[in-house]
């Protein structure tokens, strides 16, 4: 095949003066032409979205009736929960009792001996409490607040001074 | 940026619209020619991707649409739609042209199919040669000596003084 020829400048003239010809518009307006095209292409999504909610609706009646069947429910043997009698109602240790009843041991120990000896067998009261001597009648005449001190009565002093001229 | 998005339909349309309609009407007549044009570019919104060319692929959606139709066409009513597509002109005329548009338009109507395609792809179209050979299913060297034999044969019959008339 013979290459081809080059174009003369007189062919290449004709070929811009055609070029510069005009074709014709379209008679079709634009505008009918987009509405035309966006209907379509919104007719295209509503197929796919109609092909996507078929697929999972198939999806979804084939998963159920090929899903494995559950193994049959073993009959479960009823059994009474052992029942625990109710807790007595906590006996919070007093302040005397709570370092003895710190540990839980202890505690039980102590709840076992009161319920089975009574209130005896509670320990004696720890001797810081009965350390203080017991409030005696020349107690209530003691002042509650303390006298103010002597340095404080000082400088009530030079107050007092100091508003006479 | 989606095919269907309306303000770059409209920048396509009127780039290409115009082209893409005489290319139509190298193989159909008039009527049916808008109707291809307006079917690519609906084709074109149907496109989930914007086509890497989309000149390139909307001569080669037209050409498609116009050879079906041409097809069907010629099983139809043959001889009206030939005769009504001959009248429409193929060109706006202006006076600031070179060249007669009405020459212009006898003078390609006179070339081979093919030949007037490779023509219009190439001028009107501005696709490459390599573009014009695959839209039109050829080699590009065939391609090019087609397309300058037709400008040849364009430009000795335009240029051919109109015979005197006879008395």
């Amino acid at each position: 095949m013979s290459p081809p020829h080059e174009m003369t400048d007189a062919d290449r003239r004709f070929e811009r003066d055609l070029a510069r010809l005009r074709p014709a518009p379209c008679p079709a307006t634009p505008e009918a032409l987009i509405l035309k095209a966006h209907l379509a292409a919104q007719r295209r999504r509503t197929r796919a979205w109609q092909a996507v909610a078929a697929t999972l609706a198939a999806g979804l009646v084939v998963s159920f009736w090929a899903r494995p069947h559950a193994p049959p429910a073993e009959p479960l043997a009823q059994v009474q929960a052992p029942v625990e009698p109710a807790p007595p109602p906590a006996i919070w240790p007093t302040p005397s009792t709570a370092s003895a009843a710190r540990a839980e041991g202890d505690y039980l120990r102590l709840r076992d001996a009161v319920l089975r000896e009574g209130v005896d067998a509670l320990p004696a009261p720890p001797s810081a409490v009965s350390a203080e001597p017991p409030l005696t009648l020349a107690d209530t005449r003691r002042p509650v607040v303390n006298p103010p001190s002597r340095a404080f009565a000082g400088l009530m002093l030079l107050l007092s001074q100091g508003d006479t001229p | 940026m989606s095919p269907s998005d309306p303000v770059q339909l409209r920048q396509w349309y009127d780039a290409h619209a115009a082209s893409l309609t005489l290319y139509a009407r190298q193989i159909l007549p008039q009527g049916q020619a808008e109707d291809a044009v307006q079917e690519a570019f609906c084709r074109l919104c149907r496109q989930w991707r914007r086509p890497r060319d989309v000149r390139a692929w909307l001569f080669r959606c037209v050409r498609n649409l116009a050879l079906n139709q041409a097809r069907a066409g010629r099983r139809r009513r043959r001889h009206e739609t030939l005769a009504a597509g001959r009248t429409q002109p193929w060109f706006e005329p202006r006076p600031e042209d070179a060249l007669d548009a009405q020459l212009a338009q006898a003078a390609l109507a006179e070339l081979p199919p093919t030949d007037r395609e490779i023509v219009v792809g190439r001028i009107w179209g501005d696709l490459t040669l390599q573009e014009v050979a695959r839209l039109v299913g050829l080699p590009v060297s065939t391609v090019h000596r087609r397309y300058q034999h037709s400008l040849q044969v364009l430009r000795q019959r335009m240029e051919t003084p109109c015979p005197r008339p006879t008395r």
